[in-house]
């Protein structure tokens, strides 16, 4: 199980490879990890917008300003690229070519799931080192030490950041997954998958809505990434209870491992439809 | 008999509409079956629950006496499949397509593998092009290539020559006929008549979901009569005994008596001596064709084209 596994990781990062999405939502990001050189150039030849440059140019600023700038479009990004690496079997006709040969529906989506989580964590990571590049280019250009003093950032802050996003994208490629199944195609896998994560934050207003996964991320979010837009004594006025991180991880873990499970049910138990 | 493929009373409904109805077919191990029938007469939906692809509705099926419901996971080494039109993953090329096709189902690709089939179905050249250029008769040949992987003892092929020149349909049908020998069994479906009469040992012929006969090729399509080109039809008629000309005449010139081989040097004996000039004799054979009119006709109004 576990070789089989590993060769079907293998086959979705080498499919990966060669993907025009995976590289169309890669040169998205990088556009906005570009953005500290432009102003830094423009900081250089404008006095007046020199200090606000500098925040944006410095370390850490050019990761937070990435940061916001990325998670505006990574939901609907992770969303697009993970209904890819389901949906797109389904609309280019290629799990007939192969499920004959697997042992269980089981393991290819579990590999589709994993290798969609380590591509995009490794995506936003390369994002965020192109963009301490550029700050670092663009401090050189208007003259300020690239790190100007003390970081207050511990490794418990950076572990807390990895954990959210490792978090965040699970949720999404199992919600994405579990649409594309349902619906049987990339498009309707995509267009499923994001809609569902904006129906699922609407929940948090209704009756119980305090267990919907979108709210219990927001809610990690505010304790566990910097610069987050939200704060916690919002999310939890919206919920009407507070809720510990702890309760908000195991909703939320417990949401990912319940789509990918009827995912999983759903691929196992439905035909095959001609394409 | 030692049977590759079962099935029994296999069906599949959708709603009221039963695509499959209580098929029940013996593929004899070592043999190229063809599985004919008109479009929609239930060809693919067959192939895709004999791959597991599809859930029967009712019935049962084996595949080397593996349990194709309640034994998937054992499926997966022993068969090999083009369903429908291959279909590929576009932005890689055919090494590539290969490869992820082996690993995407857990299964190790030996080094040298992907060029030894690429080789094998002529594609050796085009190996590195990406397939979205490629033509649906190169995209054949690489479904095959893919439906190898493996080396599996059973391969489903739908329509495998399809969009191939008459060229590369020949080098496919040589290429089945030497996997026949090396002891594999081949499901071919086609509505090809004249393909699968001249690569399949055994056929099958279905309609509307149901089998209308199935069969050892040479055992349905046996001699039936002597076919002989002669001078003088109404005289040769005459001079064998037979009523008139028209009912024994197969074409223009020809004429058509019962006997087997042995009849032979008696029937010509008799012609020659009698100044009646015989030009050609041959065995009368039914073609497929035939065959395949004669079992599908009851669903046509009994009509025969």
């Amino acid at each position: 199980m576990l070789t089989a596994l590993s060769r079907q990781f293998t086959a979705e990062v080498l499919k990966a490879r060669k993907r025009s999405l995976f590289f169309g939502t890669l040169g998205l990001l990088l556009f906005f990890a570009i953005l500290p050189l432009p102003i830094a150039i423009a900081g250089a030849a404008d006095a007046s917008i020199r200090d606000w440059a500098r925040d944006i140019v410095t370390f850490p600023g050019c990761l937070w300003n990435t940061l916001k700038l990325t998670h505006l479009v990574l939901p609907m990004l992770i969303t697009v690229v993970a209904a890819g690496a389901v949906g797109g079997e389904y609309s280019g006709g290629t799990w007939k070519m192969t499920l004959p040969r697997t042992t269980s529906r089981a393991s290819p989506l579990l590999a589709k799931f994993l290798a969609t989580l380590v591509l995009t964590l490794g995506t936003l990571a390369f994002t965020f080192a192109f963009a301490a590049a550029m700050g670092a280019v663009g401090s050189l250009i208007l003259g300020f030490p690239f790190v100007a003093g003390p970081l207050g950032l511990g490794a418990g802050d950076l572990g807390r950041m990895v954990a959210y996003f490792v978090l965040e994208f699970s949720c999404i490629i199992s919600l994405a997954m579990l649409a594309s199944v349902a619906t049987r195609s990339l498009i309707g896998g995509a267009v499923l998958g994001y809609v569902s994560q904006h129906l699922l934050r609407a929940l948090t207003f209704l009756p119980g809505g305090w267990l919907s996964p979108m709210t219990n991320l927001e809610s990690l979010q505010a304790r566990w990434l910097a610069q987050s837009s939200y704060r916690i004594a919002d999310v939890e006025a919206a919920m009407g209870r507070a809720m510990s991180w702890q309760a908000s991880t195991a909703t939320v873990v417990v949401f990912t491992v319940g789509c990918g499970l009827v995912a999983i049910w759903l691929f196992e138990k439905r035909d095959l439809a001609s394409e | 008999m030692d049977y590759a493929i079962r099935t029994e009373g296999l069906t599949k409904r959708y709603g009221a509409l039963a695509a499959v109805n209580n098929l029940s077919l013996e593929v004899p191990t070592g043999s190229v079956f063809g599985f004919l029938g008109p479009n929609g007469a239930g060809k693919t939906t067959t192939i895709r629950m004999l791959l597991g692809l599809i859930r029967p509705t009712s019935g049962a099926a084996s595949v080397l006496g593996v349990d194709v419901l309640r034994e998937r996971p054992r499926l997966s080494t022993l068969v090999g499949a083009i369903v429908e039109v291959p279909a590929f993953y576009p932005y890689l090329d055919a090494a590539e397509n290969l490869r992820a096709m082996a690993l995407g189902a857990g299964q190790a690709l030996a080094a040298g593998e992907s060029d030894r089939l690429l080789e094998l179905v002529g594609l050796s050249k085009h190996g590195k092009r990406p397939v979205k250029q490629y033509s649906l008769g190169m995209k054949q040949r690489l479904g095959l290539a893919a439906a190898l992987l493996g080396d599996p003892p059973v391969l489903f092929l739908d329509e495998p020559t399809n969009g191939l020149d008459p060229d590369g349909a020949r080098e496919i049908r040589d290429l089945i006929g030497s996997l026949r020998s090396e002891g594999r069994t081949v499901f071919l479906s086609s509505h090809l008549l004249q393909e699968v009469e001249r690569i399949c040992t055994d056929v099958a012929i279905v309609q509307n979901g149901e089998l209308r006969t199935q069969g050892n090729v040479a055992k349905l399509l046996a001699s039936s009569g002597i076919e002989l080109r002669v001078s003088s039809v109404a005289r040769a008629a005459g001079l064998l005994g037979l009523p008139p000309a028209e009912s024994h005449t197969s074409e223009a010139g020809w004429l058509l008596t019962e006997g087997t081989d042995s009849a032979v040097p008696g029937l010509l004996r008799k012609l020659l001596q009698a100044d009646v000039d015989v030009f050609e004799v041959r065995p009368k054979r039914n073609s497929l064709e035939q065959l395949f009119f004669e079992a599908t006709a009851a669903a046509r109004g009994g009509t025969h084209p």
